[in-house]
């Protein structure tokens, strides 16, 4: 009876150590890797394709999400090891999310991880950061070619 | 001798207190004829906005200079200091462009979110008006003008401006060397500030891919960050120490044509006061809601347009009251049976609105002021700073107050400002959101 008992408690610790592993895991990390069960909780508005480029010094991110998901935001700091910049926020009766991340390099990769009951998944995204001037060269580019079409 | 003397210092130390006193009096009670008025130019000029309310009907709520690089932008408020310069420039380009209206084309959405995402000066106005309408505001009197309405304008680098809504814009083709400089110096003077406003289409938020239950007009500016102002305590000014001011509502009387010596008055139960007269009956509750209703043709208004009459009939009650806050257009329609201007007042750059009103409606028929009603307010900026949720909660806290009982909603108008719910107590600023089209499930 005592080592029933017992069995039952080391179950119960085992079960408990393993959620307790991956939410501590996903924290304030998450691997570059990593992979969700859904692909239902979020649906990412922008950047639509995944990848996008800006010159500004942020990017906001946008998606819409089943109400009461939970959604955390990471950054790839190197190592296929990414770390947590933005803290959880549950997506309300809107269904909508956004967040403005930094873009401290030229290539930002970002990781936003979305969990609601025993279902998460995992969204990978790119934004590319482009001088102004970069920007201005391509505008005038784009206005040349329509000239010359006209 | 010597007595007489005394008598004399006497007399002339009272007639001077008589005089110091006379004058107090009449500053301080203002008890001065309005058509016969040295003071007007000095004291009563103390306005925070130096415009009349005519010249500020056709003033947007905010303007937002766009530079072109995607949530670069910045936004003006009315009482910021580059409010009017930007404005100034803004409005010769528009009142010159709307001077053309053969020369408005029919344009596509394409064109219409290329001016805004690239190099322009956008406005945005609390009204929706046809273009005829708006025209008028800037004494343009044309019927030329295609059958739309609209709420925003673009001006784009070049001077091409841009009005419509979805689905319907238009362009009017003009040429301007005053918009680039204006972005320029935008941008040098902010370029340390992290300014991200997104609109709405910027986030893909004003599409519904199949799933959402929410939807936002393309054009609501989407603030990354809550917004922080300083309270403001609203006053009736037409309650002095628990009853209704007299000397507020002799001014106000006056300006509705009505003679307080032969109208007939009453007060109701409620403590309201009421004036009848042959063309209409006045009224002033206790918490200072001034209504006038017309008996018959109503009161002829004053020489010009009836735009410009309306503000100048405003701009008399609020000298007589002591308003002096700065007012926004926020409806005008014009139909056969006539014409209604619905005004907000503006506090810190953001609109007070009332749970069921605006703050003023005017009804003119035929040239005749038929309807009329103002929320008598004057407001007090605290020391206090308020902060509101953040735009994404806010919008949760309303749909949740709706869920269950939709499939999807779409906000037509959210921004920031401040409710006054007449209990005259401190005003925080919060969200204002405009709800339109509930889809029950």
């Amino acid at each position: 009876m005592k080592k029933r008992f017992l069995s039952l408690i080391l179950a119960l610790l085992v079960v408990f150590s393993v959620q307790y592993a991956s939410f501590a895991a996903y924290e304030t990390s998450i691997p570059l890797n990593a992979q969700g069960n859904s692909s239902n909780l979020i649906y990412i508005k922008r950047p639509r394709s995944l990848s996008g480029s800006t010159s500004d010094k942020t990017y906001t991110i946008s998606a819409t999400g089943l109400q009461n998901t939970k959604v955390r935001v990471y950054r790839l700091t190197g190592n296929d090891v990414c770390e947590l910049i933005k803290a959880e926020r549950l997506i309300g009766a809107s269904g909508l999310f956004s967040t403005v991340v930094d873009l401290p390099d030229s290539s930002n990769t970002f990781v936003i991880y979305a969990e609601n009951g025993a279902s998460d998944q995992v969204v990978k995204i790119q934004i590319s950061k482009v001088k102004k001037s970069t920007v201005d060269k391509l505008r005038s580019v784009t206005v040349n070619v329509l000239n010359f079409l006209k | 001798m010597k007595t007489e003397r005394i008598k004399s210092i006497v007399l002339i130390l009272l007639i001077i207190t008589n005089l110091v006193l006379a004058e107090k009096i009449l500053v301080n009670e203002k008890l001065w004829l309005s058509g016969y008025n040295f003071f007007v130019s000095t004291r009563n000029s103390r306005k925070k906005n130096s415009f009349s309310l005519s010249e500020r009907l056709s003033m947007p709520e905010k303007i937002i200079v766009n530079t072109g690089y995607q949530s670069s932008r910045f936004i003006f408020k009315r009482d910021d200091a580059d409010f009017s310069t930007i404005n100034s420039v803004a409005s010769e380009i528009i009142k010159s462009a709307f001077s053309m209206p053969k020369s408005i084309v029919e344009t596509g959405e394409e064109d219409w979110y290329s001016a805004l995402t690239a190099k322009s000066i956008y406005l945005n106005f609390t009204s929706s008006f046809t273009p005829s309408v708006f025209a008028s505001l800037l004494g343009i009197s044309n019927s030329d003008f295609p059958d739309t309405e609209f709420s925003d304008i673009v001006i784009a680098e070049n001077g091409n401006v841009y009005f419509g809504k979805i689905g319907n814009y238009y362009k009017i083709p003009f040429t301007s060397s005053l918009v680039s400089p204006i972005i320029q110096n935008v941008s040098l003077e902010h370029s340390d500030e992290e300014s991200v406003i997104n609109y709405s289409f910027d986030l893909n938020f004003d599409e519904n891919s199949g799933e959402e239950t929410t939807v936002l007009s393309p054009m609501i500016l989407i603030y990354s960050e809550p917004v922080t102002a300083f309270s403001v305590i609203p006053e009736n000014p037409a309650i002095k120490d628990g009853e209704i001011n007299e000397r507020v509502l002799s001014g106000v009387v006056t300006a509705f044509g009505v003679n307080k010596g032969s109208a007939r008055s009453y007060t109701e139960a409620d403590g309201s006061l009421v004036y009848v007269e042959n063309n209409g009956i006045l009224k002033i509750t206790a918490d200072g809601i001034l209504t006038y209703t017309a008996n018959g043709n109503g009161i002829r208004l004053k020489n010009g347009s009836i735009s410009s009459k309306i503000a100048a009939l405003i701009d008399e009650i609020n000298q007589k009251t002591g308003i002096d806050a700065d007012l926004c257009l926020s409806n005008a329609q014009s139909g056969d049976s006539g014409q209604l201007f619905e005004f907000d007042y503006i506090v810190e750059g953001y609109p007070v609105k009332y749970a069921d009103k605006s703050a003023i409606s005017a009804t003119v028929s035929n040239g005749y002021l038929t309807a009329y009603s103002q929320v008598l307010r004057k407001f007090t900026i605290t020391d206090t700073e308020s902060t509101s949720s953040d735009f994404i909660t806010a919008l949760d806290e309303v749909i949740d107050a709706y869920h269950g009982s939709m499939s999807e909603m779409r906000i037509t108008k959210m921004y920031p400002a401040f409710f006054d719910d007449l209990s005259q107590n401190e005003m925080n600023v919060d969200w204002h959101i405009d709800v339109d089209n509930i889809l029950a499930e």
